[in-house]
């Protein structure tokens, strides 16, 4: 149960959290338990395809296994798992040719939306695959690390290896861009719906 | 900041308030239009993430083989303690036979003596004074009320010195005194009371004896006892006494 109590002055919303001698480090299986599905949801956005996100999240944690040794900041684990993940999916999109960085230009997208207007789409499981599918890699990369809720923007940021406000304003752009998505497919799969009155 | 900077904050936030800062929180309590729409996007937002976490993942076992694969990988970080240990040993077998040059068959006095004196020899024991003539050696020694030879074969006392330590040996009082050879090795003569000394060496009889890398000779005269001892050539050292 939480107890409020308002005396007149405002809390701050983020407390600073303090070390506490059980924040040891923790072991290889420890790590692997606690991150490798973010990671495998990551990699399957990015990549599409099982056997080579299971690669990627293999590939990943050898090397947390031969490196992560040297990372003196326990509380940056998740950040470097996330920044080896994609580095590593960067590596073989670019041997692929899949991938090109593609700045984003405000000229060619258009000013950024003030506000959505209309109902928001339906969003289920498979639609959202197929939408986020849609999107360039620059835009899902950090919108599908958003939307997994385990990093900050500015972790996020780090991962990628982009600027701050980049991120910022791809996000914004990607959400824009997967809600007009997830309408799409809703307008199309309406349109494929057959009244049950019809009759040939 | 502005409208549209802390609209891209709280937009970058929306799953996780706590990381918007106050100044882009405040905007959006200041702004209808702009709290209307961050309320929206949470809800667009959250919906998402609730799919995304809904969608049926089949890793295949992908958590076991990565923890069959890694893990040997993750004991790799350990594969230095083999060479490190045995890189260890081997240097504490190496400093054993440099500086424990003795063997169970010497006296134990002279195995000592014999420790003391590669100490001196690798410079890892420094002397307590130095000297180029072993007169002026003597004159120090006696200075300072250590046991001094009474009296040297002259082709040792001829030698041009190093220098002289005082030192225990069987818990008494002893000197090293340090010659440089013509070959250019040194000889270290050890001297010491020999009264109740056990394995004290015969009176003015010579004894050569070898262990390992190092050749000496030992020998009593009057109450002391004297060791000889050099990595020089044993014709050399046999040289010393004519």
């Amino acid at each position: 149960m939480e107890l409020s109590f308002n005396f007149g002055i405002e809390l701050p919303v983020s407390r600073p959290t303090t070390r506490l001698v059980t924040d040891s480090v923790p072991s290889f299986e420890q790590i692997v338990d606690t991150h490798y599905q973010g990671l495998y949801r990551f990699a399957l956005s990015m990549c599409r395809r099982e056997a080579t996100a299971q690669d990627l999240v293999q590939q990943t944690f050898l090397q947390w296994a031969r490196k992560g040794h040297t990372l003196r900041d326990t509380t940056k684990v998740k950040t470097w798992l996330f920044t080896t993940i994609y580095r590593e999916w960067l590596n073989i999109a670019r041997r692929e040719k899949k991938y090109e960085e593609v700045e984003f230009e405000p000229d060619l997208h258009g000013s950024p939306q003030d506000e959505d207007d209309g109902a928001d789409p339906r969003v289920d499981s498979a639609t959202l695959e197929t939408a986020l599918a849609q999107l360039e890699p620059n835009y899902r990369a950090p919108l599908v690390l958003f939307y997994l809720k385990e990093l900050s923007y500015r972790e996020i940021a780090e991962s990628l290896g982009v600027p701050i406000g980049t991120v910022m304003s791809r996000l914004s752009r990607a959400k824009d861009r997967l809600r007009a998505a997830l309408l799409r497919l809703e307008d199309s799969a309406s349109a494929n719906i057959i009244p049950a009155s019809f009759t040939p | 900041m502005n409208r549209e900077e802390a609209r891209l904050e709280l937009d970058a936030t929306t799953l996780r308030p706590q990381d918007a800062s106050p100044e882009a929180r405040a905007m959006a309590e200041n702004d209808p239009q702009l709290a209307a729409w961050l309320e929206k996007r949470t809800a667009f937002d959250e919906t998402v993430a609730d799919a995304l976490q809904a969608m049926t993942v089949d890793d295949g076992g992908l958590r076991d083989r990565i923890l069959r694969g890694a893990a040997p990988n993750a004991r790799r970080s350990m594969r230095w303690i083999t060479p490190t240990l045995a890189a260890a040993a081997a240097c504490v077998a190496f400093g054993w036979v440099l500086f424990w040059p003795g063997n169970a068959a010497m006296a134990a006095w002279e195995s000592e003596s014999l420790h003391v004196v590669a100490q001196v020899e690798y410079g890892v024991m420094k002397l307590d004074a130095k000297a180029e003539t072993y007169e002026a050696i003597r004159k120090q020694l006696n200075e300072r009320d250590c046991p001094c030879p009474s009296t040297l074969p002259p082709s040792l006392s001829e030698l041009r010195t190093y220098g002289c330590k005082r030192i225990q040996v069987d818990g008494r009082p002893a000197t090293i005194i340090c010659f440089a050879l013509e070959s250019g090795k040194e000889a270290h003569l050890i001297v010491l009371d020999n009264t109740g000394l056990s394995d004290c060496p015969a009176q003015d009889a010579l004894c050569f004896k070898s262990s390992r890398n190092w050749h000496y000779a030992s020998w009593s005269h009057g109450s002391q006892a004297f060791m000889l001892a050099t990595t020089a050539d044993p014709a050399e050292l046999k040289q010393l006494f004519g």
